[in-house]
């Protein structure tokens, strides 16, 4: 296992969009284990995107556990292909991304969500969440379709600090 | 009658340049409208709208406030206001443009010239360079306003067509309210 190193703004590749996967191969399970391995060697990373390390497929890889403030969490979740099949309401907060480094900003992103993608295996899941876990997979999935969160900044007043 | 002046001043930052400067507008009774203040590039800037509701010259208060100013290393300045808008200015149709790529000359230029073009008025802007492992990254957040009747689609295809021809990322979003 190794730990990848992070592409950073304004690397054209932050800006492609992501490939699904068709199958779940050896090379694929190794990506995975790599970006569970960068994923816990950042401090106060909660999640990555297979883009951030410079590959254009879909696979996320999150653990809402290790934010500083507890919120409710699944744990580490790997998700392949991840799809956002239902949302509703408006939650605003203040992120941030290993992909820009040293700044935050407040982002308006949906409340609740519910997913479709597929684990490790190839089997099929969906998955319900709110707040914080929810804000993290929109953040990553962003990801996969060629935004970081600079491209979502909504929010009056400004809006992009230094950490 | 209340006399309204903008004060501005700018100088390398350390602390106490506002205690210093609020304290001079406090003896003399002026009261602190708005405000605006920040760092750029290791200099303390504030520009401040102040109102006079005593007899004080505005002269007189330059002069007290170039007083304190001075042996902080501030430069400083002021302009009376002729007119004044008490309520601050809301925008009828907020939108938020965030703009980032290489560092280059003239991006702030290219932006707000297709803005002026579209007759679309800038409310608020912040530029920053981030510098990461040698690289440079330009990222700007502006607020502005687009009147109703423009058209929003034509503002997204003229950004887009710039973003392309001078090689940056343009979004534009609608503003929303931080409710957190």
């Amino acid at each position: 296992m190794s730990i990848l190193p992070i592409l950073t703004i304004p690397n054209h590749l932050l800006k492609e969009i992501s490939i699904p996967i068709k199958k779940i191969d050896v090379e694929t399970k190794t990506l995975i284990k790599n970006i569970k391995k960068t994923l816990y060697f950042h401090n106060r990373c909660v999640g990555i995107a297979a883009v951030q390390v410079g590959i254009l497929k879909r696979i996320v890889a999150i653990d809402a556990s290790r934010s500083a403030k507890e919120h409710r969490n699944n744990g580490l979740l790997i998700m392949i292909n991840p799809e956002i099949v239902y949302f509703s309401g408006k939650i605003s907060s203040r992120e941030g991304c290993l992909s820009v480094p040293d700044f935050t900003g407040y982002v308006t992103r949906k409340k609740k969500i519910e997913i479709g993608y597929l684990d490790i295996n190839g089997c099929k899941q969906h998955l319900k969440t709110d707040g914080f876990e929810s804000i993290v997979l929109q953040h990553e999935i962003d990801h996969l379709d060629g935004k970081v969160f600079l491209d979502r900044v909504s929010s009056l007043k400004t809006d992009v600090f230094r950490r | 009658m209340a006399k309204y002046i903008s004060l501005t001043a700018i100088g390398k930052d350390k602390p106490g340049i506002v205690s210093s400067i609020t304290k001079a507008l406090y003896e003399e009774k002026c009261n602190v409208e708005d405000s605006a203040m920040t760092i750029l590039h290791g200099q303390f800037a504030m520009i401040l709208i102040i109102k006079i509701t005593t007899n004080l010259s505005i002269k007189a208060l330059f002069n007290k406030l170039q007083k304190v100013a001075n042996p902080l290393g501030m430069a400083f300045s002021y302009a009376e206001l002729s007119s004044y808008v008490p309520k601050k200015h809301k925008s009828v149709n907020p939108y938020v443009i965030s703009v980032y790529g290489s560092d280059r000359t003239g991006v702030v230029y290219n932006i707000s010239e297709c803005l002026a073009e579209d007759k679309i008025n800038i409310t608020d802007m912040q530029t920053t360079l981030l510098k990461y492992k040698g690289k440079d990254t330009y990222i700007m957040i502006i607020e502005c306003d687009i009147p109703k009747k423009k058209s929003y689609e034509k503002l997204s295809k003229d950004l887009l067509r710039l973003a392309r021809h001078i090689n940056v990322t343009i979004s534009l979003n609608k503003a929303e309210s931080a409710d957190i």
